[in-house]
């Protein structure tokens, strides 16, 4: 590895891995995006957050249309991030890669329902797996983009689960023996997960996801063979999440 | 391998250098359903009543005040995608940039909102032979609707007064020639975010326009499309 890759490398490492976000990123964190004050001295002390916090909610306006509905309470929100990990690629019935980096690229939409026991989600993404791979002389890559619903279930107050489901649309290639080929296709993808909040920084959660991924295509013909291509994938990411 | 790892740089730098300058800061919300907000200016930072700690903040006369009618001013960029074709050519993908600056008049009523806005319009189609690209001044006036307090829905026509340009590949100069262009818009914002100082938007904006009938070197005709742009709006009190 040259020194210009190594550096690029760790630009990625620190760079990637990470996103910024507001709102109910985590269930039973009560977190709705509402501001109930900031004080100068930048004192944090959570009991006194969480007072701010209800007592920003409890602030109401009204709405458009007719009824009342809370001045900044709002039990939706959004985030935006990079996620980086290892991934493994194969074709057909073929064994799987070695791992390779890949990365995810990811801005969704959450909203807490069920008394912020549960968040659910949608996000758009791009994803690349089994990129880089430049020792194996038999490899398959697939990089595409698209979107997923996703369900989080708290298990603690700083733990919870993450499912996702989603289809997304991009190419598949396969090299053998320095003979390469691809085709456009689509593919579906599970993922599953936990988020852990390690830190609180402020009053905003910083939050640890780990996820393991797995992706198929439809069956597609790569170098004369109808065949799927099939990616799995372990991604983390550090998420700042403004509450 | 390598092709690959390209692909993978290419579409991540596209999605991050796409959200990052598809934005737009100002003052005021622009658009309706923010009336009666408390709003903070300054130092004054907004209570609670009979609150401890972080509530324990107080009105201060001049600094907090409930936001209300009158104009609103924001400037950014919208960021898209367009598909669209020049004369006989078949259609294509492009993309659109429109680099603004918006004027805003919110009323009393907080149900609507007129936009007037000044714009700098940058569309451009790839075809395998060459680049079709229209650039030009693309003012425009909008009529916001406000659904609930942090939904509303606008649509708008506009103009573009600027010049479709043809340049072949491995060309450095294209032919070019002024062209008018009829714009429609409709979209919807989204508060995402709203505290006493700021508020977080997102607004999604379709697009449809023609041009007139343009003769350009060897071929004749019109530039026609829809596109989809979007933007990220922050605005202060």
């Amino acid at each position: 590895m040259t020194a210009a890759a190594r550096l690029a490398a760790a630009c990625a490492l620190v760079a990637g891995g990470c996103g910024l976000g507001v709102g109910p990123y985590q269930p039973r964190r009560d977190a709705y995006a509402t501001a109930g004050g900031a004080r100068a001295d930048l004192h944090f002390d959570e009991a006194e957050r969480r007072a701010a916090h209800q007592a920003a909610k409890r602030q109401r306006v009204r709405e458009l249309g007719g009824g009342e509905t809370p001045m900044y309470a709002f039990g939706g929100g959004y985030y935006v991030g990079i996620k980086q990990g290892v991934s493994q690629t194969r074709a057909g019935d073929g064994a799987w890669s070695a791992r390779v980096y890949a990365f995810e690229v990811h801005a969704g939409f959450f909203h807490a329902v069920l008394r912020d026991r549960v968040v659910l989600g949608t996000s758009l993404f791009a994803v690349g797996y089994g990129t880089g791979d430049r020792a194996a002389t038999s490899s398959a890559r697939y990089v595409g983009a698209g979107g997923e619903l996703a369900v989080k279930l708290g298990v603690t107050d700083s733990l919870s689960l993450r499912t996702a489901g989603g289809r997304l649309h991009g190419r598949a290639t396969l090299e053998e023996a320095m003979v390469e080929e691809d085709a456009t296709t689509g593919a579906w993808r599970a993922a599953a997960g936990l988020d852990w909040v390690v830190a609180r920084v402020h009053g905003n959660d910083l939050v640890l996801t780990t996820e393991a991924q797995l992706a198929r295509t439809g069956e597609i013909t790569l170098l004369g063979q109808p065949r799927n291509v099939e990616a799995r994938a372990l991604l983390f990411e550090l998420v700042l999440v403004g509450i | 391998m390598r092709s690959s790892s390209h692909i993978v740089v290419l579409v991540a730098g596209i999605a991050i250098l796409g959200l990052l300058p598809a934005c737009a800061a100002g003052f005021g919300a622009p658009g309706p359903g923010a009336a009666g907000i408390v709003r903070v200016k300054g130092p004054g930072t907004y209570v609670e009543p009979g609150c401890v700690g972080w509530c324990r903040a107080v009105y201060r006369d001049g600094y907090v005040k409930r936001d209300g009618p009158g104009f609103k001013v924001m400037f950014g960029t919208k960021l898209g995608v367009t598909d669209g074709s020049f004369a006989a050519r078949a259609a294509t993908l492009g993309t659109t940039g429109e680099p603004h600056l918006d004027v805003s008049f919110v009323p009393r009523s907080d149900r609507w909102a007129v936009t007037a806005t000044a714009g700098y319009l940058f569309q451009t189609l790839w075809y395998d032979d060459a680049t079709v690209s229209y650039r030009g001044l693309a003012p425009s006036v909008a009529f916001h609707w406000g659904l609930r307090r942090r939904v509303y829905v606008h649509g708008g026509l506009g103009r573009g007064f600027g010049s479709l340009v043809v340049t072949p590949d491995g060309a450095e100069d294209g032919v070019s020639a002024g062209a008018g262009q009829h714009r429609a818009l409709a979209g919807a914002s989204f508060v995402f975010r709203r505290t006493p100082s700021i508020d977080f938007a997102l607004r999604v904006e379709a697009n449809a326009y023609t041009t007139g009938e343009v003769p350009l070197g060897t071929e004749r005709g019109a530039l026609r499309g829809w596109g989809v742009t979007f933007q990220g709006l922050l605005s202060r009190f």
